[in-house]
């Protein structure tokens, strides 16, 4: 598993513990009997405590979608905008999301994703032999649940940034291609809640400003309040 | 390598910790049973009622302990304050326990899906006869606790459940 991996699955066990951890501060209970408790209060145990219901995902994403034109090295490059020019990528890529609930309805936060490319765009002249592309959004959106199952309807906003680089022998260096783009995309997602503070979920992303731009996403989330104070 | 394993170690008692849920109808937080007399109240809780001592408490107080777990994949709310507790004395009479609640704290709460909590309440004597009676019974009306479940009188005492109205009435 790869560094971030780690790092994202850290930050889901940080998530986790924090609830029982903020119960230990260090004061000396000397009762725990109600009305002569000094460190704790009635209905530590209540969902009604306060706290942010924080979320964080960590999953894979791939995303489908047409590069934009790039030149390598000395020939003016362009990629034709066909289908089999489409620049994916797929398995590598760590997709992170960290959300905030917002009355058990909505949530907010953002996503970050990067990997490289499994497919490079073909261009006429020098190849591209491999890729990397790096995301980042805003997300709105809002959800609900039943039973065990939660579906939601998000919206993100943000860019994409894709770098192309060519064949080259080792230790020689080369020109690479960088490219930029904005993004703006409705989503769904549906999620499966292991236990309700563990869900596994995935979606589907549709660009709402370009053809022949879409995404899947699958997660494993973990959720500091109990599915989300959804239910 | 020390790093790797801090995240490790994260990890997994994060996944432990996630994973974690009251088990339905287990009576147990984390393999350790509930104290006391196990009673279903017909709805999502899942109830315990023992007796404990507290060295805080005065001569008049009984220490009633409540371990519920909410086997629904929804939230419940739990109210405690709705409970009463009575005293059966030894001289066959009927004495009402008032809770100590100098804080008011005693409210409605809800409780996550497949989550559980401990209380302990204290439950005084209004008077000093009833405090030194020796041979007594504490009897508290549990009925109304779990608010997903019909409203009933559930009396439970000292390990015993009894499922009609007591005797004599509660008081």
């Amino acid at each position: 598993m790869s560094r971030v991996a780690w790092v994202g699955v850290a930050a889901l066990a940080i998530i986790a513990v924090a609830g029982r951890a903020a119960a230990a501060k260090g004061c000396h209970e000397t009762s725990h009997v109600v009305g002569h408790e000094h460190c704790t209060r009635f209905g530590n145990w209540s969902r009604d405590q306060p706290g942010p219901a924080l979320v964080i995902d960590i999953g894979f994403v791939r995303h489908r979608f047409q590069s934009e034109p790039f030149s390598l090295g000395t020939g003016a490059l362009s990629v034709a905008p066909t289908r089999g020019d489409l620049a994916t990528v797929s398995a590598d890529p760590m997709a992170n999301r960290i959300l905030v609930g917002i009355d058990g309805l909505f949530y907010a936060g953002a996503d970050f994703d990067m990997g490289w490319l499994s497919t490079v765009p073909r261009g006429s002249g020098t190849p591209a032999a491999s890729g990397v592309l790096g995301e980042a959004h805003a997300i709105g959106g809002v959800h609900i649940a039943e039973w065990r199952v939660s579906v939601g309807a998000e919206l993100a906003i943000g860019g994409r940034f894709t770098a192309l680089a060519p064949t080259a022998p080792p230790g020689v260096v080369v020109e690479s291609a960088f490219a930029t783009r904005r993004e703006l995309e409705a989503r769904a997602t549906i999620d499966f809640w292991i236990t309700p503070h563990l869900s596994l979920g995935g979606g589907f992303g549709k660009s709402l400003i370009t053809t022949d731009d879409t995404r899947f996403f699958l997660y494993l989330g973990g959720h500091l309040k109990a599915m989300d104070g959804m239910r | 390598m020390r790093r790797l394993s801090l995240v490790f170690t994260f990890a997994i008692a994060g996944a432990g910790s996630a994973c974690y849920v009251y088990a339905p109808r287990s009576y147990a937080d984390l393999g350790t049973p509930f104290p006391g007399a196990h009673v279903q109240l017909g709805g999502c809780i899942d109830l315990a009622v023992g007796y404990a001592e507290d060295a805080q408490t005065g001569p008049r107080g009984r220490v009633v302990e409540y371990s519920f777990g909410n086997h629904c994949f929804h939230h419940v709310d739990v109210d405690l304050a709705t409970i009463r507790a009575v005293e059966y004395g030894a001289d066959q009479l009927v004495r009402p326990l008032v809770v100590y609640d100098p804080r008011h704290e005693l409210r409605p709460l809800s409780l996550d899906a497949l989550w559980l909590g401990h209380e302990r309440i204290e439950y005084d004597a209004v008077d000093d006869v009833a405090a030194s009676a020796p041979g007594s019974t504490i009897c508290v009306d549990v009925g109304r606790l779990d608010r997903s479940a019909p409203k009933q009188e559930r009396w439970v005492c000292t390990g015993a459940v009894v499922t009609a109205s007591l005797p004599g009435g509660p008081v």
